[in-house]
């Protein structure tokens, strides 16, 4: 109906939305602060806040960016970057978490070995007999 | 020649002992060790009372970590030769032993044991191994994408009857894929110009335990393996 009149964004809906991602910095920052976010992984968080602002705080750049989508109206087109940043940050969680999973398994991996490799030291250990009570093994490793 | 024979594990106590006392009967110069991943049962105590070495994971992990963990262990103590069957008994200890002198003798740099090879006779208590016909559509496909790029022909692609030489074991102890890795490290293997060749044995059906594929799991084995295939027939790219 509109055709290529773009409806811009409402001053309640721009003035939300930007309270919100600067409330989500504080959380952010706070987070950072007890140390129970790593900063590293704030960068993809600070980098979607920063965007959903310019959305909202220089509106010809969610114009422009409805316009070229063919969106007439601009929270529509503000839920589709919503969206499009949402999924980029999954995306980036879970190529964090196949990296730890990959750290975790060399770790369970090394520390197998390890126990199989201290099993190949009691077994040449002066005493066979008593070598094989774990309570022994024990002792006699810290010679 | 220094051969190491492993066995991943998980939750085998009931035919671990057995398993062992015929490898060590058959190959009596090669070291045994286990890999535990993460049993909740006795496999860890009663393998190591059995004699071999036991390697335990603290948790379960999945079947490709454990095979790496068998190659790791022959790459860092210098093995020649590393072999590995799986722990529910349904691989003869003989069938092993024939895979090892094929490596030994230079014909192969890995060798593997197929199920569907075989033209033997059937004896007491073995049978030839038949899978269903959703199995055999899923092999059928695995071994088209396999063949692609790499020329390579098997049978039996998923066999966990294995021996290998010092250059498939540096090269799994580098790389070796977590969830379903059988096909995948084939397709490296055969792409680094190594020489896979398949023998053919005859399997008993298990003497204890259950299959650990279920159909979820089955299912994820096919989609976790088609896309390690396709993804492989790619250039490689190192990463960091």
């Amino acid at each position: 109906m509109t055709g290529f009149v773009i409806a811009a964004l409402s001053a309640q809906t721009r003035t939300l939305v930007a309270l919100v991602g600067l409330a989500f910095l504080l959380v952010l920052i706070e987070l950072v602060r007890r140390r129970r976010l790593q900063e590293r992984y704030t960068i993809a968080w600070i980098i979607a806040t920063v965007s959903l602002w310019l959305c909202v705080l220089v509106p010809r750049t969610i114009e422009t960016l409805a316009d070229l989508l063919g969106i007439s109206d601009t929270t529509a087109a503000l839920f589709a970057v919503g969206f499009f940043l949402v999924f980029t940050l999954l995306l980036h969680l879970t190529v964090v978490i196949s990296r730890v999973n990959q750290q975790v398994v060399r770790l369970s991996q090394e520390l197998a070995i390890l126990r199989a490799e201290s099993d190949v030291e009691t077994a040449h250990e002066p005493h066979p007999e008593t070598s094989a009570t774990p309570v022994n093994d024990s002792l006699q490793r810290s010679r | 020649m220094r051969t190491l024979v492993f066995l991943p594990a998980w939750n085998e106590v009931e035919s671990i002992a057995t398993v062992l006392a015929e490898v060590s009967q058959t190959l009596p110069s090669a070291d045994l060790l286990v890999v535990d991943d993460g049993s909740h049962d006795a496999t860890a105590r009663v393998a190591r009372e059995a004699g071999a070495l036991v390697a335990s994971f603290p948790f379960h992990v999945g079947i490709g970590a454990a095979v790496q963990t068998g190659y790791l262990y022959a790459n860092r103590h210098g093995y020649d030769i590393c072999a590995h069957l799986d722990a529910d008994g349904q691989h003869p200890a003989r069938e092993l032993a024939r895979l090892i002198t094929a490596v030994e003798s230079g014909e192969a740099d890995l060798a593997l044991g197929s199920r569907f090879l075989s033209s033997v006779e059937t004896e007491a208590g073995e049978s030839l191994y038949r899978p269903s016909r959703s199995r055999s559509v899923g092999m059928s496909l695995f071994r088209f994408l396999l063949s692609k790029r790499t020329g390579l022909s098997l049978t039996d692609t998923t066999s966990g009857l294995r021996a290998a030489n010092r250059l498939v074991i540096s090269e799994f102890a580098e790389h070796y894929a977590n969830d379903y890795p059988e096909l995948e490290s084939l397709q490296r293997l055969a792409r680094r110009g190594l020489r896979i060749v398949e023998y053919p044995i005859v399997c008993r059906p298990r003497t204890a335990g259950s299959s650990k594929l279920t159909p979820l799991r089955s299912a994820h084995f096919v989609f976790t393996s088609t896309l390690a295939l396709l993804v492989g027939l790619f250039p490689e790219r190192r990463g960091r």
